[in-house]
């Protein structure tokens, strides 16, 4: 439950660190729009790199879960399975929006990002799903 | 007035909406970097995370323009959120140099801003009619994922008026 806890506190600090930037790119970009460009093209990359060291080096801190405690961690399969109907969904958007002409055929590729976050988000939750470990209580299948 | 009022609920709405749906992608992310055991995990965890912070991000803005009334700014200000946070939002404007293309392609990957407020645009006819051909647009690409997946192959279009043969 330590290790769970541990990265939780890692996911806050880092949505709390973007958030501060992100509010203070809007400020600067609503004031001076020309800098949005500029702004928006280095925060991205930036950010996303930034995230992924610092969780990366964060689960190397508190190590792979035991084979008790991934018994026990039951991630919120409702919310792995919402998120991938947001990005399943989200993709289709896309398809609609591009084959009325509102965005051009260009980002058509980009639309394996959503794609595959969906899919990811689903198989993680599939596979939590055949982790989730028996009640004590549960009897077992007897041959008749 | 009324139409001020009509807006900042509008934005209030949307608000609502994006709380929820950055509620989704937080856990979703922590799911994720819960059991992720290699690159990858991390990778998207650190990702959902962005946009989940966006989805926060935007709302809080929208909310502050339901209570001020500032709604035109603080609209401005959640699309500029909601194209940063996104890669398909800032592929779209480096493509095209247009924010309300961009904003719209944001809209495509998280569902945020664009697709709820073109629904809540216009009178109660026009709303209705926007939604019914937004679920008649999904119903179509629906049919004809499922015959291809049934029937592997491209799509066939019906055409209206002629005998079937």
């Amino acid at each position: 439950m330590e290790r769970r806890k541990e990265i939780q506190r890692a996911m806050y600090a880092i949505m709390a660190v973007d958030a501060v930037l992100l509010f203070l790119l809007a400020a600067i970009s609503l004031r001076k729009p020309s800098s949005f460009m500029i702004l928006a093209t280095i925060y991205l990359p930036t950010v996303l790199i930034s995230n992924f060291l610092f969780l990366r080096r964060k689960l190397r801190v508190v190590g792979p879960p035991t084979a008790g405690e991934s018994a026990k961690a039951r991630p919120n399969r409702f919310s792995l399975y919402g998120c991938s109907a947001i990005f399943f969904t989200g993709t289709l958007y896309g398809l609609l929006m591009i084959s009325q002409g509102e965005l051009p055929r260009t980002i058509l590729p980009l639309l394996l990002l959503p794609l595959s976050l969906a899919v990811y988000c689903l198989r993680v939750a599939l596979q939590s799903a055949t982790r989730t470990p028996k009640p004590d209580n549960a009897e077992p299948n007897r041959p008749r | 007035m009324a139409q001020n009022t009509t807006a900042r609920a509008t934005e209030a709405g949307e608000a609502a909406l994006n709380f929820t749906l950055g509620k989704i992608k937080f856990d979703a992310a922590l799911g994720m970097a819960a059991t992720a055991e290699t690159g990858v995990g991390a990778a998207a965890a650190a990702y959902t995370a962005i946009s989940a912070t966006g989805n926060f991000v935007s709302g809080t803005v929208q909310t502050i323009g339901a209570a001020t009334g500032q709604t035109k700014l603080t609209e401005a200000g959640a699309e500029v959120v909601a194209t940063t946070t996104s890669a398909l939002g800032m592929g779209t404007f480096l493509a095209t140099g247009n924010l309300n293309k961009a904003a719209t392609a944001a809209a495509v990957e998280g569902i945020v801003t664009s697709s709820p407020k073109d629904l809540a645009t216009g009178g109660t006819v026009a709303r209705a009619a926007k939604a019914i051909d937004l679920m008649q647009n999904i119903s179509s690409v629906w049919n004809s994922v499922k015959s291809y997946v049934v029937n592997p192959g491209p799509p066939t279009i019906p055409t209206p008026g002629l005998p079937p043969q």
